[in-house]
């Protein structure tokens, strides 16, 4: 199990400043998270692991501290 | 937490950073920069204040590379960076950027670039509030 922290736009979206998924992959993350919010394909973000983004496909480990974050809106 | 700060930054950590930061006298230049909220309209609402959210661990970080980055690149005697989290409010300060150089040369493109770093690269949000109890958030790229 996965757990995800959500900020921005998406909170609303989601509903929730934090989530858990099954998947043990990012990009079965992102599959799942789209089977549970479809409307998230109208919307921009990225992903984070451990407070690094990340582009490509990653194994995950439920230790993984894994965030999706719209684009930034400071200052 | 070392550069988000809770609520607007006050007039009094300006005035202690004029104090501190000026002590020295091998450096000839600070240039700052603030960023206030702005009493915005959005179709016919007024913004009453702006709500900041952060990946705080991470937006700490970020900022540390940016200070880092800027520090050894172009030589800088100092970078402090602050950003409010939580409630700003029309009017007050939610961005506090103080450089410091030994000569002005560099001073003024650097502090932008600094500024445009803090707004790419730092995991922050805001949302507009409005005084009937709405929110809009802020899409940057728009």
């Amino acid at each position: 199990m996965i757990k995800l922290k959500v900020f921005g736009q998406l909170t609303d979206i989601i509903e929730s400043e934090e989530i858990v998924l099954e998947s043990s992959s990012l990009d079965d993350l992102k599959k799942e998270l789209i089977r549970s919010y479809p409307i998230l394909e109208k919307y921009s973000y990225q992903f984070s692991v451990n407070h690094e983004i990340v582009f490509e496909n990653k194994h995950l480990n439920p230790e993984d501290e894994i965030a999706i974050l719209p684009p930034f809106a400071g200052g | 937490m070392k550069h988000l700060h809770q609520g607007p930054i006050p007039s009094s950590l300006i005035a202690n950073l004029y104090e501190e930061n000026l002590k020295s006298s091998t450096n000839g230049a600070h240039a700052i920069f603030l960023g206030q909220v702005r009493a915005d309209k959005f179709s016919d609402h007024n913004v009453e204040a702006i709500d900041y959210s952060a990946y705080n661990e991470m937006a700490e970080k970020e900022i540390d590379k940016i200070i880092n980055y800027f520090k050894e690149t172009e030589s800088l005697a100092e970078l402090i960076i602050y950003h409010s989290i939580g409630i700003v409010k029309a009017g007050e300060v939610s961005l506090l950027v103080w450089l410091k150089n030994k000569h002005r040369k560099g001073s003024f493109d650097n502090l932008k670039k600094i500024v445009e770093s803090v707004k790419f690269n730092v995991p922050i949000w805001k949302k507009e509030l409005f005084k009937d109890g709405s929110h809009r958030w802020i899409d940057e790229r728009k």
